[in-house]
C-alpha cells in the first residue's frame, strides 16, 4: 500500500536539488517560477501567461518551492527571466502537476482502500469502480512526467553543449512528418488493441473466478 | 613499438569493429532463423502456426538484442558513420521498426486476443516479418553500392532485399527441421530446397556486384597472390552449399539423425558471406567514403565504452547459451497463461 517514501514520491523530490544544480531552466518553467525569488512560493495551480510573463489566477504556497528545492526558507530559485533560453512553460507546468496529481490520487486511493480492508474486510462496489477508473493513472503519470523531461531540455538537445535545432539531421521534413503520421497511426491501433485485450483478459479472469466459486454440482 | 600502439589507442577503432561485425553476424543468423519462421508461417493450418511460433517464442527478443548492441556499438564507436548511414537509410529503417513493431506484439497479442482475433495477429506476424527482412535486405543492398542512387542501385538494392528475405527463410526452415517432427519437418525441408535456391541467387549476385563497385575492391580480390588465398571462401561456400543440396534431398533421415546439420551449414554459409563482405570493404564502414579510423570517436571515449562492452558481452553471450540449453530438443506448445 501506498508509502511516503515509496519510489514515486520520493523520486521527484529527490530529483530537485539536482535538476536545481543542472537544468535550472527547467525547474523554473515545472514551478511556473517567472521572476528570481529568495523564499520562492509553490504555484498549486495557475495558467502560466507567456506573453505576459506571469501566472494567471496563481494559488500559491509562501516559501513552499524554495523549502522543497533547497531545503531552507530562504533559498534562491531562479526565474525564467534569468535566462537567455528555455523551455515552453505551459507543457512543464501542466505535465508536472499532472504527474504529481495523479501520484497523490494514487497514493490517497489506495489509502481509502487499505482502510476499508481494516474496517470493513471487504471493498465496496463504488471503489471497486474507482480502482477501474484508475488502470492507466500510472500510464499516463509516466507518459507526463517523460514529456517534462523531455520538452524540459528544450531548446537543448545537450544542456549547454547542443542546440536541438543544430543537431538536425539532412533527411527532409516531409520525410520524417509521414513517418511520424504513421508511427501515430501505429500507436493508436495498438493503444486501442492493448485496451481491448486487457479488458477482455480480466473480464475473462474475473468469470473463471465467478464460476470456480458456484457450488459444485 | 607495441607499448605505444597501446597507450595512443590506435587499435580500438579495429576493436570496436570485430565487436560491431560480430554482433551483426550473430543478429543475421539468430533473428534471421526466427523472421524466417515468422515469413513461413503464412498459408499452414493454427496447429502449425502454433507449432512454429512455439518453436522460435523462447529465443526470438534474445535474438533482437545483437541488433540493439550493432547499432549501438556503431552510434557510440563510429558516431559520424552513425549520422550518415542512418540518415541514408532513413526510410528503410522506419519501415523496418513498422514490421518489428507489429511482429513483436503479435507474439503477445495471438496468445491473449479473443480466438477469432488470434488469426488477424497471426497475419500482422507474418506481414511483420516480412517487411522487416525485406527492410533489412534493402539496407544490405544499398550499403554494398554506396547508398547509389538512380533505377540501377534501386533495382539492386531490392533484388538483394528478396534475397536476404529467402535466406532468412532457409535458416528459419532449418531452424524448423531440428526443432519439429513429422508433417511439419517435412514440410521445412520442402520450403529449405526451395529457399536455397534463391538464397544462391542471393549470394552470386552481391559476388559478382561488390568487386564492380571500386578497382580497390576488385584488385584486393583477383590480384596475385592474394586470389590464391581467398579461393577457399567460395570454394567453402559452394561446397558446403552443394553438401546441403544433397542433404536436403534426403532429408528427414532415419530416426531423426543429424537434423541439426543443415542449421549448421546454413549458418556456415552465412559466416563465411560475411568474412567476404567484411574483407572487401574493409577499411572502410561506409564504402569508399569513410574509413574506420575516420568515423570512429575519441580513443579516451571508446576506452570507456570498451570496459562497459567487455562486461556486457559475455553477459549476453552466458544468457543466450543458457536460453538454448534450457529450452533444446523438439518445440513443445507455448503458454503465456
Amino acid at each position: 500500500m501506498g508509502r511516503l517514501d515509496h519510489p514515486v514520491i520520493k523520486m521527484p523530490l529527490a530529483l530537485f536539488p539536482m535538476r536545481l544544480q543542472y537544468q535550472p531552466a527547467k525547474l523554473a518553467a515545472m514551478e511556473g517560477a517567472w521572476e528570481t525569488k529568495q523564499g520562492a512560493p509553490l504555484v498549486l495551480f495557475g495558467i502560466p501567461n507567456a506573453a505576459e510573463r506571469r501566472n494567471d489566477f496563481a494559488i500559491e504556497i509562501p516559501y513552499a518551492a524554495s523549502i522543497i528545492v533547497t531545503h531552507s526558507m530562504d533559498g534562491e530559485i531562479k526565474g525564467l527571466n534569468a535566462f537567455d533560453v528555455h523551455p515552453p512553460v505551459k507543457p512543464l507546468f501542466f505535465g508536472f502537476r499532472l504527474m504529481v496529481g495523479l501520484g497523490m490520487l494514487m497514493l490517497v486511493v489506495s489509502w481509502f482502500g487499505a482502510y476499508l480492508l481494516l474496517r470493513k474486510q471487504q471493498l465496496s462496489r463504488p471503489y471497486l469502480y474507482v480502482l477501474v477508473a484508475m488502470t492507466f493513472s500510472g500510464t499516463i503519470a509516466t507518459i507526463a512526467g517523460w514529456y517534462v523531461t523531455e520538452i524540459g531540455r528544450q531548446p537543448w538537445l545537450v544542456q549547454g553543449v547542443l542546440m536541438t535545432q543544430d543537431a538536425l539531421g539532412t533527411v527532409s521534413g516531409g520525410m520524417v512528418f509521414s513517418t511520424l503520421i504513421v508511427y501515430l497511426g501505429i500507436y493508436a491501433f495498438l493503444t486501442v488493441a492493448y485496451i481491448a485485450t486487457l479488458f477482455y483478459l480480466a473480464k475473462n479472469a474475473a468469470d473463471k473466478e465467478v464460476a470456480a466459486m458456484a457450488p459444485a454440482t | 613499438m607495441i607499448e605505444q600502439a597501446i597507450s595512443d589507442g590506435t587499435w580500438l577503432p579495429y576493436v570496436f569493429t570485430f565487436l560491431m561485425g560480430l554482433a551483426m553476424l550473430i543478429y543475421a543468423i539468430l533473428d534471421g532463423y526466427d523472421l524466417g519462421v515468422g515469413m513461413l508461417v503464412h498459408g499452414n493450418t493454427h496447429q502449425e502456426k502454433d507449432k512454429m511460433i512455439a518453436s522460435i517464442g523462447p529465443f526470438w527478443d534474445a535474438n533482437e538484442t545483437w541488433l540493439v548492441l550493432g547499432v549501438g556499438l556503431m552510434l557510440v564507436a563510429f558516431p559520424a558513420a552513425h549520422g550518415i548511414i542512418l540518415t541514408e537509410l532513413y526510410l528503410p529503417v522506419a519501415i523496418m521498426l513498422f514490421g518489428l513493431i507489429f511482429r513483436g506484439v503479435a507474439f503477445d497479442f495471438r496468445a491473449k486476443a479473443p480466438g477469432q482475433q488470434k488469426w488477424r495477429w497471426d497475419a500482422k506476424f507474418f506481414y511483420g516479418s516480412l517487411v522487416t527482412a525485406l527492410a533489412q535486405g534493402y539496407m544490405l543492398g544499398s550499403y554494398i553500392i554506396g547508398f547509389a542512387s538512380g533505377w540501377a542501385g534501386t533495382l539492386f538494392s531490392c533484388l538483394i532485399a528478396l534475397s536476404v528475405a529467402s535466406a532468412y527463410c532457409l535458416i528459419g526452415s532449418c531452424w524448423l527441421i531440428m526443432k519439429c517432427e513429422g508433417d511439419l519437418q517435412r514440410k521445412a525441408v520442402v520450403w529449405a530446397r526451395r529457399h536455397l535456391i534463391n538464397t544462391v541467387i542471393g549470394i552470386i549476385l552481391i559476388s559478382a556486384v561488390t568487386p564492380l563497385m571500386s578497382p580497390r575492391i576488385f584488385i584486393k580480390w583477383f590480384s596475385m597472390p592474394e586470389f590464391i588465398f581467398l579461393l577457399p571462401i567460395p570454394l567453402l561456400t559452394g561446397g558446403l552449399i552443394t553438401f546441403l543440396y544433397f542433404l536436403l534431398r534426403r532429408m528427414p533421415l532415419l530416426q531423426d539423425k543429424y537434423n541439426w546439420l543443415p542449421l549448421i551449414l546454413t549458418a556456415s554459409v552465412y559466416v563465411l558471406s560475411f568474412l567476404g563482405l567484411a574483407y572487401s570493404f574493409f577499411p572502410y564502414i561506409i564504402p569508399e567514403q569513410m574509413t574506420i579510423t575516420e568515423a570512429a570517436a575519441a580513443p579516451a571515449s571508446l576506452m570507456i565504452m570498451l570496459v562497459g562492452a567487455l562486461a556486457v558481452l559475455p553477459v549476453l553471450i552466458g544468457y543466450t547459451a543458457m536460453v538454448y540449453y534450457i529450452f533444446h530438443g523438439k518445440a513443445t506448445e507455448l503458454k503465456y497463461d
